[in-house]
């Protein structure tokens, strides 16, 4: 399936997010580093991927106030209160 | 927090074992990524906290049934997003079938920022990849505010941003993503691979504007 070809700059883009997700082939991922470790503009863009990887990531996490934890640790004491037959 | 398995155990004994620390350490954790689904769906920010409100309300109830075959943060997200949905209904952000066919099946990147033909310089970027500051993303975030990045994330289609936000801002793995999303993993990878382009590309821009 894969062949020994150099990969393009194109073909690099292509296979990135297999890359990223460890599901290119050994020969496939040794090609695509080969490429990557002699393209200063490949090596851009996978950094520019990266970063946007982690931006999205970093909107999902960071600190937040919750708006009504109270509320919240209330439904949970009160619904372990109920549930709750087995306990001491 | 809720990423490996030994984690996850702990976390489920203490939350049936009722321990309220536990509990709340886990909503304050998962709140923020709550917040950014819920707000794809439904159209401000109060709209979102009760969506999320009413999710954690659901999920107390749930979890003396919760059987732990999907991950916890899993199920809850999966909690989330029929909440968020129903409570979007009508309101969704929709593309037109037409224009939703073509943007997955457009290349990822735009086939004209590479060299065609069979020369030996095909398919080599055209012009210099510009090297964007290595900045750490705590730094970026001040600058792209999250809000401008939740809006771009709900301006793409509807495939791509369940990709992103499943796998990307929630951070579920391949396979429990593509579980989630009723895909294969291979079309999954397909969907996220031209949601994060399209991500890339709008942070680019905005980059250029910026100068």
């Amino acid at each position: 399936m894969t062949t020994g070809r150099p990969r393009t700059c194109r073909e690099l883009v292509e296979s990135s997010t297999a890359y990223l997700d460890g599901v290119l082939g050994p020969q496939e991922a040794r090609l695509f580093e080969e490429h990557l470790a002699g393209c200063t503009d490949c090596a851009a863009y996978l950094t520019q991927l990266r970063t946007t990887i982690g931006l999205l990531r970093a909107t999902g996490s960071g600190s937040m106030r919750v708006a009504d934890v109270d509320a919240l640790l209330a439904a949970f004491r009160a619904e372990r209160t109920a549930g709750d037959v087995s306990g001491p | 927090m809720i990423e490996d398995s030994q984690d996850e155990r702990e976390l489920l004994d203490g939350l049936r074992a009722g321990d309220e620390s536990v509990f709340e350490q886990m909503v304050t954790t998962l709140h923020p990524a709550m917040i950014r689904v819920a707000l794809i769906h439904v159209s401000d920010r109060a709209a979102a906290e009760d969506v999320v409100q009413d999710t954690w309300l659901a999920v107390v109830r749930g979890l003396t049934g919760f059987e732990g075959r999907s991950s916890l943060r899993s199920w809850i997200f999966s909690i989330l997003l029929n909440q968020a949905r129903s409570a979007g209904g009508r309101d969704r952000r929709t593309l037109p079938l037409r224009s939703q066919w073509r943007a997955d099946r457009a290349p990822a990147v735009d086939s004209g920022q590479f060299v065609s033909g069979r020369g030996p310089d095909a398919g080599r970027w055209v012009s210099p990849v510009v090297a964007w500051s290595e900045l750490p993303e705590a730094r970026l975030l001040a600058r792209e505010s999250m809000d401008h990045i939740t809006a771009l994330i709900a301006a793409l289609p509807p495939r791509q941003r369940d990709a992103v936000m499943v796998r990307d801002v929630l951070g579920l793995p391949a396979a429990e993503a593509a579980v989630r999303l009723r895909q294969t993993e291979p079309a999954h990878r397909v969907f996220l691979h031209r949601g994060r382009h399209a991500m890339r590309a709008a942070l680019t821009r905005r980059r250029e504007e910026d100068r």
